[in-house]
């Protein structure tokens, strides 16, 4: 579904990410783990073309990024970001929100979809007409997540969906994710600093640190501390 | 009771009840601020005024009445009359008219435009930026009163060329205002989102962008108001701006200024009207400040 080939991004001078790869099954969910700075975040950031100064190449469905257009694009991988109180428009209601990349991308019936999207991520079509700050944190992601599934899309990033929330309500979005993962058939990459949400929620793993890739592990490997890196075993006993 | 209604049945009613509740909360916070609620008293008091003008005056703002030449103030002329013997009091109510036709004119005008230029600069950064605000910058290095000088000398006097000559000088302010909001916006999370979902430039500067500028400008607007009156009262005073008999405040000073040391009224009643509706605006706009600025504002 993803294959990111020897992908450096450039902060001006500085590098971000250098020389990383790696690819994505369908339907498998894929990690990215690493202390804070290791490029892990740039990394979706830039697969979605946020960022502009980056070579190598980054495939998704065998289609080049590069060659894709916005829209096309927009209808295969969408991201949920990381702080669920700057990912909203404070001025619009929810269901605006949710309705909005539908709109945009003139699909049929926003109206009845945006209803069906607030009840699959469980807070009912009653908050239509909240605004954001009306939320708790853990309701924004929700919304987040929904506005991110608006489109259909086959493949979900993730930038740290819960480092922002409370512990209690960690859970709670991870389950609901887990769940949509299955329902809808979808390909997740996450990016965390936490092991633990890494290894509960993804079948595969990259360790980076200081903008490069130190290893790839599959669950049982994590599991089994089949590990050959110190450093992921630093990482590991750290959390 | 108000009855809650439901927003599945009924999403019209729901998506009106939420942004009533949401304006019913900043009243609620506006009404905690009594110097901006004197404001808005002032403020409404002018527009009263304006609208009510014929019931609201005694005389006929423009009929001389030679046997009461700079008579003072009394029962007959509350405000006193002028030196042809027009009340000035009618004459200060239906300058209100002329005082809010150029507030709004200006207003109009300048507010959107410098909204654009800043949004569109601030969203697109790089060359567009620096063509855009080099061209504020000009306009902002020539000093207000003069650039509105030369103009209004150059069309001739009037008071829709004054509102013109003060709007050129009027929209920098805003342009600036909004780019700078637009910059901080332009890479928030919530304008990525739209922009990953496939949303035009477009879309997001006048969907996402611009709403998040106009609080400020909102602010900017309500004390930009008080400085156009006294802006405009000067070119009248000049005798650049509204010209005789029409009865604008700054005209009225100047011709009341001949007068000023034996019938003190005809200049000092248009200055207190210029001065307590300048007030106004100004308390209004702290008031708003207070309550609409994203710096001062804590996150609710």
């Amino acid at each position: 579904m993803i294959k990111v080939d020897h992908l450096t991004v450039n902060f001006g001078p500085s590098v971000a990410v250098r020389d990383v790869s790696f690819s994505v099954a369908q339907g498998e969910s894929f990690g990215l783990v690493g202390e804070s700075g290791s490029g892990k975040s740039t990394i979706l950031r830039t697969v979605m073309g946020l960022n502009p100064d980056w070579s190598g190449s980054i495939k998704i469905d065998g289609q080049d990024t590069k060659s894709t257009s916005r829209t096309d694009l927009a209808r295969r991988v969408q991201m949920v970001f990381q702080d669920p109180y700057a990912s909203l428009h404070p001025r619009y209601v929810i269901g605006h929100a949710i309705a909005e990349p539908m709109r945009i991308n003139k699909m049929p019936n926003p109206e009845k979809r945006t209803l069906e999207l607030l009840d699959l991520i469980g807070l009912g079509g009653q908050f239509r007409f909240r605004f954001p700050h009306e939320l708790s944190g853990g309701q924004r992601q929700r919304v987040a997540i929904a506005r991110a599934l608006a489109l259909n899309p086959k493949i979900l990033l993730l930038d740290e969906p819960t480092s922002a929330l409370d512990v209690s309500i960690q859970a709670e979005i991870l389950n609901l994710l887990n769940q949509l993962r299955k329902e809808l058939n979808l390909t997740f990459v996450i990016v965390s600093h936490d092991l633990a949400v890494i290894s509960y929620m993804c079948d595969r793993l990259m360790v980076m640190r200081n903008a490069e890739a130190v290893e790839t592990l599959s669950r049982s490997q994590l599991r089994s501390r089949d590990i050959a890196q110190s450093y992921t075993r630093e990482l590991i006993a750290a959390s | 009771m108000s009855v809650i209604a439901d927003p599945i049945i009924d999403p019209k009613r729901a998506l009106r009840a939420a942004r009533i509740a949401e304006f019913k909360s900043f009243a609620r916070r506006f009404m905690r601020n009594p110097l901006g609620m004197v404001g808005l008293v002032i403020v409404i008091a002018l527009l009263v005024c304006a609208a009510l003008a014929p019931i609201l005056a005694t005389h006929d703002p423009y009929l001389p009445a030679l046997s009461d030449r700079l008579a003072a103030p009394g029962a007959e002329y509350w405000f006193g009359a002028d030196e042809l013997g027009r009340d000035i009091y009618s004459r200060i109510i239906y300058g209100s008219r002329l005082t809010l036709l150029i507030v709004a004119l200006v207003i109009v005008t300048s507010a959107p435009v410098g909204l654009v230029i800043g949004a569109i600069a601030g969203n697109y950064g790089g060359w567009v930026d620096r063509i855009f605000m080099r061209i504020t910058d000009v306009f902002l290095a020539i000093p207000k009163l003069l650039l509105a000088l030369a103009f209004v000398a150059a069309l001739g006097p009037g008071i829709v060329n004054a509102a013109l000559a003060i709007t050129l000088t009027a929209w920098p302010p805003y342009a600036r205002l909004a780019r700078a909001e637009a910059l901080i916006v332009r890479n928030s999370d919530y304008v990525n989102a739209i922009r990953l979902a496939g949303a035009s430039d477009f879309h997001i500067i006048v969907y996402h962008i611009m709403p998040m500028c106009l609080s400020s400008v909102i602010v900017r607007m309500t004390f930009d108001m008080a400085g156009i009156i006294l802006t405009a009262a000067g070119l009248g005073f000049i005798g650049l701006g509204a010209q005789p008999p029409l009865p604008e405040w700054g005209a009225m000073i100047s011709t009341g200024r001949k007068f000023i040391f034996d019938q003190w009224w005809v200049a000092t009643v248009p200055g207190f009207a210029i001065f307590i509706v300048s007030l106004g605006f100004n308390l209004l706009g702290d008031a708003m400040r207070d309550l609409l600025d994203p710096h001062l504002r804590q996150r609710r």
